[in-house]
């Protein structure tokens, strides 16, 4: 997959320059190599970044968890620990603060989280200066000893400023690959998958604030291990991890690198920290603004033009033209048609009850209508209505209520049944963030089947669907047409017993439209039932058994819900 | 924004507890501009205005060395105003405007951008601090003392509260504000010039924002570093009234204003650290409410 081959670029590269840089002793003075740690360093806060965006949480807390976590390793070797244990608790610290801030911003938008990061930054910039006395107030906490490991029999190994610099490299390239590893692997895309669409992560059976806590841990934990090395490499450990310049160049160097992940991170935040440490000054550049401002100013320019307009920067993550798969579409038409994959729900079969539900737009609000449904297994009910009736609240609130259980209104037929409901959106297709590939290995993994079964059921979902050719497009990059063809098939992977749909056919042109009709028709003959939400009711008419007009109560004047049982 | 209380003293005394309250207003006026700038701001693009606190420095040093240099101080304080508001709107063209709707990447490169402005100000203007001059007059009150220009500064920012909210919710200027904010695509099908507006709006916040930093520095002495801080506590205040009421705005930063300056008559330096954290509970409920 091309996204799998943009990952492995970037990973390789990481590797190439891990390897260039590891000579860089031999040609280095003694002054420059506490600058090249330094440089490394940011790289792995470049990457912790990317890690938080993955799962889209902006964060500008990166380089102030680092500054936390050097401070507790630097405070705890100061204090006669072994440098590695105090390293450990230092990353440990990390992830605890990472996590944290996670917690006190799970219910904000990323704007807000980054405003929050960015005052929790501060918040920790103003605690070293109110304890002068612990924590060395401006001038740093100083002496903190070196990187050095205990050895048996009370000997100690020390590392020279060459081993510190080639040792941190290590920790740093190893840190950084084992991250873009991860994000590449399921709990990369389940990540991608949350940060994209909470709500179509919950169909899948994901937690979106467990992942969201998990991955936030990985990036303290890798922000940490850049902070640990950065003060044992440099020998003391400054505030000025928590000012706003050293905030906002982990989250550019992310925002840039978008889908090459931590390890285009990485090149990206140590790019730029050569460039302000070292190539600025040696041309001769001493502002205003500094070296270092500059450098983070081109940073945010060139990510500025690298996203401008809704362009990623391609080579970072290369894919198949946008709209590729609809070439294909226009050609399935006259093909024969698809052999659709299976279907059967998970946890069996099971019908729809739906007595006297309140459709109700948002919490305290009055009812828009009431809706009556009984749905047999494996039938497809039709749900009309006028714009504003209440279509997409009802589908979306019935989803909810069989999700949860115990609405007495809502609840799978026979009762007590293990089934699963899904909805399929009006909107969007598979999880921004993830490529189609990724989109489909997830729900299928989602719908209990093994890895092997997985990745079998996914590509014949990707052949019935004509989605082959867009299996490493990201989804948010797809045309309309063929994002909702993902989404049909995301659906489906995940085996629902009770599949909603949203206006499946809204915006398709013929053949897909065609297509997305046999499929659902294919889905109630294996065992789906199926409520489809349509304006157009000559098609509607051609699947469903039965159709359900929904009207609102206010403009009806009546509390009758409105029967109009019309028979296919 | 420190406020300038005498630290150590054992107990606090009614006609201290008078000056805490009178300084804590006086500093909450400050935050209650930047907020107000933030809120018009948001309202019109939904982008969180990161660097509005550097914009406002920037201009406030400006006009105090403009005064410093013998310009009168009303003109260099309307100056000072221009500079904020030019600043920005550039800052919006610059930052804002590229990133095409991305909120966060918006909100990062504003960042970047107070942090080469604060950059550029530090290098053009050399003095460890720029003071400008302020209405002198004093008054005793119970047992405090209310300084004219903190009388003002409060009263400024309970105006530019009533401004705003007349003018989001009873102006075309507000309607096409609200408009743009909610998709600009709609608003320009009704006519709705939604680039000058998204301009006009960052301009505006400028305004309030660099009147904030003027006022600010006749207390004290404006630094480049200080923007940061007032930028931040502005937005948490906007951000704990939901970007809602500007009056709410205004009570916000009262809670802010108001801490920062007992925590630190209490804790020393210590209380900035706990002003951050309030700023952080406030940021982080009232977002909750807005959601």
């Amino acid at each position: 997959m091309t996204a799998g081959r943009g990952g492995r670029a970037w990973l390789a590269a990481v590797a190439v320059v891990a390897l260039v840089a590891a000579l860089a002793p031999a040609w280095l003075s003694a002054g420059d190599l506490g600058d090249v740690a330094v440089a490394v360093t940011r790289g792995a806060l470049g990457a912790a970044a990317a890690v938080a965006v993955a799962v889209g949480r902006p964060s500008l807390a990166v380089a102030g968890i680092a500054g936390v976590a050097g401070y507790a390793s630097g405070d705890a070797a100061m204090h006669g620990w072994a440098v590695p244990l105090a390293m450990l608790a230092g990353i440990g610290l990390g992830a605890l603060t990472s996590v944290v801030l996670g917690l006190a911003g799970a219910r904000l938008g990323a704007a807000g989280f980054v405003a929050l990061t960015l005052v929790a930054t501060l918040a920790g910039g103003a605690l070293v200066d109110a304890l002068p006395d612990t924590l060395g107030g401006t001038s740093g906490l100083q002496p903190v000893p070196g990187l050095s490991v205990p050895l048996p029999g009370g000997d100690t190994l020390a590392f020279g400023p060459a081993g510190t610099v080639h040792l941190t490299l290590l920790l740093v390239a190893a840190g950084v690959i084992a991250c873009g590893l991860m994000l590449r692997a399921l709990p990369g895309a389940r990540w991608r998958a949350i940060g994209g669409d909470p709500e179509r992560a919950l169909d899948a059976g994901l937690r979106p604030l467990r992942g969201t806590l998990v991955a936030l841990a990985v990036s303290g934990a890798l922000a940490g291990l850049g902070g640990v090395l950065a003060v044992h490499a440099t020998g003391v450990a400054t505030p000025s991890s928590f000012s706003v310049d050293a905030a906002v160049l982990p989250l550019l160097a992310a925002m840039l690198a978008a889908r090459g992940g931590p390890a285009a991170a990485a090149l990206a935040g140590a790019a730029t920290g050569a460039l302000g440490l070292r190539v600025l000054p040696a041309l001769g550049w001493t502002g205003p603004p500094g070296a270092e401002a500059l450098a983070t100013g081109v940073l945010a320019a060139v990510t500025l033009v690298a996203l401008a307009g809704g362009r990623r920067v391609r080579a970072l993550w290369p894919g198949r033209a946008v709209d590729g798969g609809d070439a294909a579409t226009d050609a399935a038409g006259e093909e024969e048609e698809p052999r659709w994959p299976p279907m059967q729900p998970l946890g069996g079969r099971a019908g729809l009850l739906v007595r006297g539900f309140d459709v109700v737009p948002e919490r305290g609000a009055a009812p828009l209508a009431q809706l009556e449904l009984a749905v047999p297994s494996g039938a497809v009910q039709g749900l009309a209505g006028a714009n504003g009736a209440g279509k997409s609240t009802a589908l979306r609130g019935i989803a909810s209520a069989l999700r949860r259980g115990g609405d007495p209104a809502v609840r799978f037929e026979p009762a007590g049944a293990r089934a699963r409901a899904v909805l399929l959106p009006q909107q969007g297709g598979g999880w921004p963030g993830c490529t189609v590939g990724e989109t489909l290995r997830l729900a299928a993994r989602a719908g209990h089947r093994s890895g092997a079964e997985a990745r079998q059921a996914a590509d014949a979902w990707a052949a019935a669907l004509d989605l082959d050719g867009a299996w490493d497009t990201p989804c948010e990059s797809l045309s309309h047409g063929v994002r909702r063809r993902v989404e049909l098939a995301r659906v489906l992977l995940l085996r629902p017993a009770v599949l909603l749909c949203d206006e499946p056919l809204a915006g398709l042109d013929g053949a897909d439209r065609e297509r997305t009709l046999d499929c659902l028709r294919s889905a109630a003959g294996q065992g789906v039932t199926v409520v489809v939400a349509e304006h157009d009711r000559a098609s509607l008419a051609r699947i469903a058994a039965a159709t359900t007009e929904l009207r609102r109560l206010d403009l009806d004047g009546g509390g009758e819900p409105a029967p109009g049982a019309a028979p296919a | 924004m420190r406020g300038d209380v005498d630290h150590g003293a054992s107990g606090v005394s009614g006609g201290t507890a008078l000056q805490l309250a009178l300084d804590g207003l006086a500093t909450a006026g400050i935050y209650a501009l930047v907020g107000l700038g933030v809120q018009i701001a948001y309202a019109g693009s939904r982008v969180l205005h990161l660097g509005l606190g550097d914009a406002a420095i920037f201009a406030a040093i400006v006009g105090a060395a403009l005064a410093e240099g013998g310009v009168p101080a009303p003109v260099a304080a309307v100056v000072a105003l221009l500079v904020g508001a030019a600043l920005s709107a550039l800052m919006e063209r610059l930052l804002v405007r590229p990133a095409a709707g991305r909120v966060a990447l918006a909100a990062a490169a504003l960042v970047a951008g107070g942090t080469v402005l604060r950059q550029v100000v530090s290098g053009l203007f050399t003095h460890a601090a720029y003071a400008f001059p302020v209405l002198t007059a004093t008054w005793r009150v119970g047992g405090g003392v209310l300084r004219a220009s903190d009388a003002l500064t409060a009263a400024v920012a309970v105006a530019g509260a009533a401004g705003l909210g007349v003018v989001l919710l009873r102006t075309r200027a507000g309607a096409a504000l609200r408009i743009t904010a909610g998709g600009a695509a709609a608003a320009e099908t009704i006519g709705v010039d939604t680039r000058r507006v998204r301009a006009a709006a960052f301009a505006a916040a400028g305004v309030l924002a660099a009147l904030a930093a003027v006022l600010a520095a006749g207390r004290v002495a404006a630094t480049p570093s200080e923007g940061v801080a007032i930028g931040l506590k502005g937005l948490c205040a906007a951000a704990a009234a939901g970007f809602g009421s500007p009056l709410l705005v205004c009570l916000g930063a009262a809670l802010i204003g108001g801490t920062e300056v007992a925590a630190t008559f209490v804790l020393g330096g210590g209380g900035e650290a706990v002003t951050y954290v309030v700023a952080l509970g406030a940021l982080a409920a009232g977002w909750r409410r807005a959601a």
